[in-house]
């Protein structure tokens, strides 16, 4: 955890608390959405006890600085504020100081029916977005993010090297001539003797009178 | 007397002939199966180097009228020749030939496995023919149950001796007078003694029958 200090719309003054932060970022993560322009710097000074590394993934997705990111994050939600009155948070992780915003959301009950699907989730939340970030054609702001961790993909088969058809047909019959050839060996090794009497495998032979 | 099975001898150095000799009296057999120590004999039909393809012919021939094999050995000659004689003798009914007789046997010695053969032969109905190029090195018990010798030129006097022993003093002294292509006929069962030089007569055709 670490305290982010940054200038902040006036009227933003008194309504956040870092638990409440933390949750709009886990919100983010989990739910990416092409964020609003940064309403600019005011002359509030906020200081907020956040994930360092969340923040830096934030500023990374974002494109823009620490401050600017975290601006833009709350104000896709600040609108939403006035809404929701008592709208619940998640705690990122256990409390370790900060000021006393941070410490609010924590102490904060959680009503289970509003809560996200989080609620299951380990408390360590995975910062790494699972989606593509899209860039939305309306947003000029919001510049085209690669994702932060290799997502898996699935070998291209067809780059793979193709075995020509025509070496499987040489390579199968040679099997089967093999097979044909210790067969035949086989059988005329095992053949019990006096078997042969109806097919005779030996020259015949006429005496001379 | 009754004759079971025919011996048949044919002696006489090298070049003169034995081979060929050999040839004109299994040729007229209709079941035969040849111990081709030179591989010299290759008019037979069905040849082999393996035991155990000689064995799955005469598994086959005891189901035929007909048929003629020749087993050249590749390996330890006497081994062959004990195991093909085994094989031999529990076929039955066909005419066994033996080039190069010595190579399996010494003068006071035959493999128990062809002792059988020459011995007890007569149950198993195998007629049995032979070629060495000296009398002296058959095993005397082989010449003692051959039935008729077909004796080329010799000037060897122990050889001669031997003929003498076994024959008598008149063919000893016709075998002698022989040309180099030329033989004599020796009937041990009839004493009936035939010449012919490299002709072939009504006698040779009965040496087997």
């Amino acid at each position: 955890m670490a305290t982010f200090s940054f200038r902040a719309p006036e009227r933003w003054a008194g309504q956040l608390d870092s638990g409440r932060v933390r949750g709009w970022l886990q919100e983010y993560f989990r739910h990416p959405q092409p964020l609003p322009p940064d309403p600019g710097a005011g002359p509030s000074r906020l200081s907020l006890s956040l994930p360092e590394r969340a923040v830096k993934v934030l500023e990374g997705l974002s494109g823009d600085s620490a401050s600017g990111a975290l601006r833009r994050l709350i104000a896709a939600h600040i609108t939403s504020l006035a809404i929701v009155s008592q709208r619940p948070t998640l705690a990122l992780s256990g409390p370790r100081g900060g000021t006393e915003l941070s410490t609010t959301g924590l102490k904060r009950r959680v009503d289970s029916s509003l809560l996200p699907q989080a609620q299951e989730e380990p408390h360590m939340l995975s910062l790494y977005p699972k989606e593509l970030i899209q860039v939305s054609r309306s947003d000029e702001a919001v510049s085209p993010i690669r994702p932060m961790c290799p997502v898996t993909q699935t070998p291209d088969w067809s780059q793979l090297p193709r075995v020509p058809p025509w070496f499987v047909c040489v390579v199968v019959a040679i099997l089967v001539v093999l097979v044909w050839w210790l067969l035949r060996a086989r059988r005329q090794g095992g053949e019990p003797p006096g078997s042969g009497a109806a097919a005779a495998p030996f020259k015949p032979w006429i005496p001379k009178v | 007397m009754d004759v079971q099975n025919k011996i048949v001898g044919v002696v006489g150095r090298k070049g003169s002939g034995k081979s060929t000799k050999m040839r004109e009296i299994l040729e007229r057999c209709p079941c035969l199966f040849l111990m081709d120590t030179m591989g010299e004999h290759s008019w037979i039909p069905n040849r082999f180097s393996d035991l155990r393809q000689a064995y799955r012919f005469l598994s086959w021939a005891s189901a035929q009228k007909y048929f003629a094999g020749a087993l050249i050995p590749l390996r330890s000659l006497e081994k062959e020749f004990v195991l093909l004689a085994d094989l031999v003798y529990l076929a039955g009914n066909l005419t066994f030939g033996v080039e190069e007789a010595p190579m399996f046997c010494q003068p006071s010695y035959l493999p128990p496995q062809f002792d059988r053969i020459v011995r007890l032969g007569r149950h198993r109905k195998i007629n049995l023919v032979w070629t060495a190029q000296r009398m002296a090195e058959v095993a005397r018990r082989l010449t003692a149950a051959t039935d008729a010798f077909v004796l080329f030129a010799h000037t060897e006097p122990r050889d001669l001796g031997a003929i003498a022993e076994r024959c008598g003093s008149e063919v000893a002294e016709q075998v002698v007078a022989l040309p180099i292509h030329g033989y004599v006929i020796w009937d041990a069962l009839s004493r009936k003694l035939c010449s012919g030089v490299g002709v072939r007569h009504g006698y040779d055709a009965k040496l087997l029958s």
